[in-house]
């Protein structure tokens, strides 16, 4: 299995172990289900690994299509999302460094778009965005990725002053207040499995 | 309610072999996947593909639909549910014949995600993909804020006249700016009189309580605007009318397509009852009914209940809303 492949193993697994604490958290401001989709986007990850061609490129877009297809809910689209606009920019022209600077930021903005969220909403952007930031200000993919993972989780940590505005926990506003939002916890842990 | 049922989990599964089996020569599965359909004669050489998707629970919406002169293609969900992004992307790819692709489906953000990420992907294929939604339901959001809107029963128009104008030859830039006057052009509004049961679940997952009705209340349960005790059919009628005509801005000497759609439990008779207030409106407000639907278009499972869809019509809308159509659930000839 190459690095890539091994990494993405550990983040599939990363999501597997930690779906009880998602699904706590979804169930106090969600819709509950987001310990079963983080179940079943590391399924589309593994799915993914084994058509892996060795193409970063190719097998970002491949990785979006089967997470797309496997966990087919907001959450899992918006994740499937975030691989696909990274297949985009990425290339073997660019330094590791360069391609985890370049395909996170298009992944950012992509979610972004299609999640019509901004940063301070409570939702997972608000982990994603200072981990972009820590990748951005390193000078070597080690360093980059570790600061990162402090960076997301310190950025989940916060979404639990933020008032909600999407989902179901929109609907329910100042109750929500408190918890930390289940979306931008996966962020977290993706990142912690990263490093 | 009781439910005709075997094994409720299979509820979509089976309803879409039975479908198929009923309707083998007008419509196929793609790649074997039955919550992926088209016509059966998809691709069609030079016309731009038609599509939609959506859950299920709406019959005859939305793969009722899919047939000649009217859409090309329906990606099915599970009860309520939006299908797959790869669904829709499946029948895309099936419907496209190089002309490039139309979606249009309901504003649902489950949908709007999916199919947007269908549509990039097709793109990534090199397959032209233009979307436009369906947000017809006028209680679902105030003026000013349309964008907001739930797609309902509505979306007929836009199906009958994004598939005529397919099937007169237009491009798909042709196609896309008639279908988006249509949409500009509709309006709908609706009551409940009972919530429904999913088969899954086994019980109703919201209420409305009997001798109630609630205005507005969207084809999913989704909380209308106001709740009250049942009126009577033309005190209703009235409140819907005034509600898409005063939306609407209608006025005397406009010409309009009418639509009486029963959620499901509600009979005929009683579409009919409420159409001839409707009638009586219009009439005393000089507006021109050029053409009258009656009958079941979209659905919420067993509700009871109706909605009424107004469009504007001039003679271009109107000559393709009254082109003839044929699917294994709407004929017009």
């Amino acid at each position: 299995m190459s690095e890539f492949s091994a990494t993405l193993e550990k983040v599939a697994k990363a999501l597997e172990n930690n779906s009880k604490r998602f699904e706590e958290l979804d169930s106090a401001a969600g819709d509950g289900d987001l310990g079963i989709t983080a179940g079943k986007i590391a399924e589309g990850i593994r799915s993914g690994i084994s058509l892996s061609t060795g193409d970063l490129k190719a097998d970002l877009m491949m990785l979006g299509r089967e997470i797309s297809k496997s966990a087919p809910s907001t959450f899992g689209t918006l994740f499937a999302t975030g691989f696909i606009r990274a297949s985009g920019v990425v290339s073997n022209e660019y330094s590791p460094l360069e391609n985890v600077q370049k395909g996170f930021k298009a992944a950012f903005e992509g979610i972004a778009a299609r999640g019509k969220a901004s940063i301070g909403e409570r939702t997972l952007l608000d982990a994603l965005a200072p981990a972009l930031t820590a990748l951005n200000d390193a000078s070597d993919l080690r360093s980059s990725l570790s600061s990162a993972a402090i960076a997301a989780r310190a950025g989940a940590k916060a979404t639990a002053e933020m008032m909600p505005r999407h989902g179901r926990a929109g609907w329910i506003g100042e109750r929500a207040k408190g918890l930390e939002d289940a979306g931008a916890n996966v962020i977290a842990v993706v990142f912690e499995a990263l490093q | 309610m009781q439910k005709i049922l075997n094994i409720p989990k299979e509820f979509v599964s089976e309803m879409l072999e039975g479908i198929l089996q009923a309707y083998p020569t007008q419509l196929k599965a793609v790649d074997g996947d039955n919550q992926a359909l088209t016509r059966a004669d998809a691709p069609i050489a030079g016309k731009v593909g038609i599509t939609t998707g959506g859950g299920s629970g709406h019959l005859p919406l939305f793969l009722g639909y899919v047939g000649k002169g009217l859409l090309d293609g329906v990606a099915v969900g599970d009860v309520f549910q939006s299908p797959t992004a790869d669904q829709m992307l499946a029948v895309t790819k099936q419907v496209n014949s190089g002309a490039g692709v139309l979606y249009i489906y309901g504003n649902y953000g489950g949908d709007v995600m999916n199919f947007d990420l269908a549509a990039e992907l097709a793109a990534a294929e090199g397959i032209r993909v233009e979307t436009i939604l369906g947000a017809d339901d006028v209680a679902s959001a105030p003026k000013g804020e349309e964008s907001r809107r739930r797609g309902i029963a509505g979306i007929f128009f836009l199906y009958k006249v994004a598939g005529a104008a397919a099937a007169a030859g237009k491009s798909l830039d042709e196609v896309v700016a008639i279908t988006k006057r249509a949409a500009a052009q509709t309006r709908t509004m609706g009551v409940a009189l009972s919530p429904v049961t999913l088969p899954t679940v086994g019980h109703p997952t919201f209420e409305v309580k009997a001798g109630e009705m609630e205005i507005g209340m969207g084809i999913h349960g989704e909380p209308g605007i106001r709740k009250a005790k049942l009126e009577t059919a033309d005190q209703i009628t009235t409140e819907l009318i005034s509600a898409i005509k005063s939306d609407l801005s209608l006025k005397s000497g406009d010409k309009v397509c009418v639509l009486m759609n029963s959620l499901g439990a509600t009979p005929p008779e009683e579409l009919y009852i409420m159409y001839r207030q409707v009638k009586k409106i219009f009439s005393g407000d000089g507006i021109d009914v050029a053409r009258v639907y009656v009958g079941e278009f979209a659905t919420s499972l067993e509700m009871a209940g109706a909605s009424i869809s107004v469009i504007r019509v001039d003679s271009e809308l109107l000559g393709y809303i009254n082109a003839p159509a044929h699917t294994p659930f709407f004929t017009q000839v």
